[in-house]
C-alpha cells in the first residue's frame, strides 16, 4: 500500500517535528490502552463496585472511548503532519478538552461508587 | 553544522532514541491489556470448568470458548503492534539521514494506521471479554 496522497504535497518538515508528532501519537495510543486495560481490570478485579449492569455499562463506555481514541490519535497525527508539510497553523483539536472531561468524569463516577459501596 | 562529514547522524536532542523508547513503552502498555484479557479467560476456565480434560474446546461452555477467542485476538493485536514497533525502532536506529523514502525518518502512515487498527481490534476483544465475563 502506498503512502497517502498528502505525503506528496508540500515539503518534508524537519524530522524532529515529525518525530515529536509521532511521540504524541504514541502517548495518545498509550492513553487508549490504559482506558482499555482499566475497563477490563475494573470488570475483573472489582466485581462488587456496582450492580452488574452498571459495572458492565461503565466498563463498555471506557473501552469504547479507548477504541475511538485510537482512531482519533491517528487522524490527529495525520492532520498535524499535513499542516506541517503545508506550512499551515497546527489544527485546533478538542481532543485534550474532551479527554480531560472524560478522565474527570470517570474519576468522579468511580469515586462516588467506591464511597457509596455497601 | 560543521560536523556533517563524520557524525551527521547524531542528534543532540536524541529524538530518534526518545521516539524508540516511546514505542517500547507502548509495547509494555499493550502487553498489560493483553494479559488482563488472558486472565479473564483463565479465571473462567478454572472457576467454571474444573473437570479434567477440559482443555478441549468442544467440552467448554460457549462463553468460556468466547473468552478464549478474545484472548487469542488480543495476543494477535499485540503481535501486530510489536511488529510495527520493531520495524519503527529499527529504522529509527538506522540514523537520521539514511532513509530513502520521501518522508525521511518520519513514520510511514501505514505503520501508524496499522498500530491504530490493532488498538481498535484489541478494544473489540476487550468489549467482548467484558460482555462474556458477565
Amino acid at each position: 500500500m502506498r503512502e497517502p496522497a498528502w505525503r506528496r504535497t508540500g515539503k518534508t518538515p524537519d524530522y524532529r517535528f515529525s518525530l515529536a508528532n509521532e511521540r504524541t501519537f504514541l502517548a495518545w495510543v498509550r492513553t487508549a490502552l490504559a482506558l482499555l486495560a482499566g475497563a477490563v481490570a475494573i470488570d475483573q478485579l472489582a466485581p462488587e463496585i456496582a450492580p452488574t449492569v452498571v459495572r458492565i455499562i461503565l466498563c463498555l463506555v471506557l473501552a469504547l472511548i479507548g477504541a475511538s481514541l485510537a482512531v482519533v490519535s491517528y487522524r490527529r497525527w495525520a492532520h498535524q503532519e499535513q499542516a506541517m508539510r503545508n506550512d499551515q497553523e497546527l489544527p485546533h483539536s478538542w481532543l485534550m478538552l474532551g479527554m480531560t472531561v472524560v478522565v474527570s468524569a470517570a474519576a468522579l463516577v468511580f469515586a462516588i461508587l467506591i464511597l457509596t459501596r455497601t | 553544522m560543521a560536523e556533517t562529514t563524520e557524525r551527521a547522524t547524531r542528534d543532540p536532542g536524541l529524538q530518534p532514541e526518545r521516539t524508540a523508547l516511546s514505542w517500547r513503552r507502548t509495547i509494555m502498555s499493550i502487553i498489560v491489556a493483553d494479559l488482563l484479557i488472558w486472565r479473564g479467560f483463565f479465571h473462567a476456565l478454572t472457576h467454571e470448568h474444573s473437570e479434567p480434560g477440559g482443555l478441549f474446546l468442544s467440552a467448554l461452555p460457549a462463553h468460556v470458548t468466547g473468552l478464549g477467542v478474545c484472548a487469542g485476538v488480543a495476543s494477535l493485536t499485540t503481535v501486530v503492534l510489536v511488529c510495527c514497533a520493531v520495524g519503527r525502532i529499527k529504522s529509527l536506529h538506522a540514523g537520521v539521514d539514511r532513509h530513502d523514502h520521501e518522508g525521511g525518518i518520519a513514520a510511514p502512515a501505514l505503520t501508524l494506521r496499522t498500530a491504530s487498527a490493532a488498538i481498535v481490534a484489541l478494544a473489540v476483544a476487550a468489549i467482548f471479554a467484558i460482555v462474556l465475563g458477565m
